[in-house]
């Protein structure tokens, strides 16, 4: 199987740390007892913006015929990763306070899982 | 969040939210990952894919029973965590000690290594939540 490169590794890599730069804010936001702050919320949005970017490209050159490794796989993760950001308003926006924050912080921990996830399973560089 | 037929149930709120994230995040988890292992390769490893399943079900029962909050829904789940600290802790033992019928991994083989060992920290703190939480009634307000 030819291991093909992932098409916006680039993109994937600032995704993965602006998630886990902001999942840190929140957690200092969760010790000082504070609710998920609106800029945060933004902050997400622009994070969403970028992973419907990626997912495009990655489509993109899929269409061109550079199939993922694992075509099923990534297609979920892709999907989990572009849910879980709205998910995450709603749940983490739902209870103010320190909770919220320390919610709002776990998902964007699980979503920079699930970016690596995403590389890994388009270039097949770890196994089921 | 706005359906309140009682209010948001007690289970739902403060920490609530972190721990029904927490058990929300791996239901879903697991349980793609064990359809994709039966379906596309289940005579791969038939012990560790059935119970990728198991253990996918028991997330699953989990999230829901701590989302709905009421009294004997939080006791069923405190057994079903139960369960779940049993499975983490005999699948991870079994699965050094018996490599062979674990030649794939499922979730709780090293105990939960793949997952970052969360899934051995998360029914212990499903437990202490649950011992925090069904100390109150489940109507009455957040008194913090």
């Amino acid at each position: 199987m030819t291991v093909s490169t992932f098409p916006a590794s680039q993109l994937a890599a600032i995704i993965m740390y602006s998630a886990l730069a902001l999942a840190l804010v929140l957690v200092v936001l969760a010790i000082l007892k504070k609710s998920v702050p609106t800029w945060a919320m933004w902050l997400l949005a622009v994070l969403e913006a970028g992973l419907i970017v990626l997912g495009i490209q990655c489509l993109r050159l899929w269409s061109e015929g550079t199939a993922p490794a694992e075509p099923v796989v990534f297609v979920c993760y892709l999907i989990a990763c572009l849910a879980l950001p709205p998910g995450m308003i709603v749940w983490a926006r739902g209870e103010p306070g320190r909770w919220g924050s320390g919610a709002a912080a776990l998902a964007l921990l699980v979503l920079a899982v699930l970016i690596v996830r995403v590389t890994q399973v388009w270039t097949g560089g770890i196994a089921q | 969040m706005s359906e309140s037929t009682n209010g948001d149930a007690v289970s739902r709120r403060g920490p609530g939210r972190v721990v029904i994230g927490l058990y929300a995040v791996f239901a879903i988890a697991a349980t793609s990952r064990a359809l994709f292992q039966l379906a596309t390769k289940f005579s791969d490893a038939p012990i560790a894919y059935s119970l990728s399943a198991v253990a996918a079900v028991i997330y699953i029962v989990i999230t829901v029973l701590l989302w709905r909050g009421t009294a004997s829904a939080l006791k069923l789940a405190r057994t079903f965590i139960m369960v779940e600290l049993a499975g983490v802790i005999i699948v991870g033992t079994l699965s050094f000690l018996d490599a062979a019928a674990f030649p794939r991994a499922t979730v709780w083989s090293h105990f939960g290594e793949g997952y970052g060992f969360i899934p051995l920290i998360l029914p212990i703190v499903g437990l202490f939540y649950l011992r925090r939480t069904m100390d109150r009634p489940a109507t009455e307000k957040d008194a913090d």
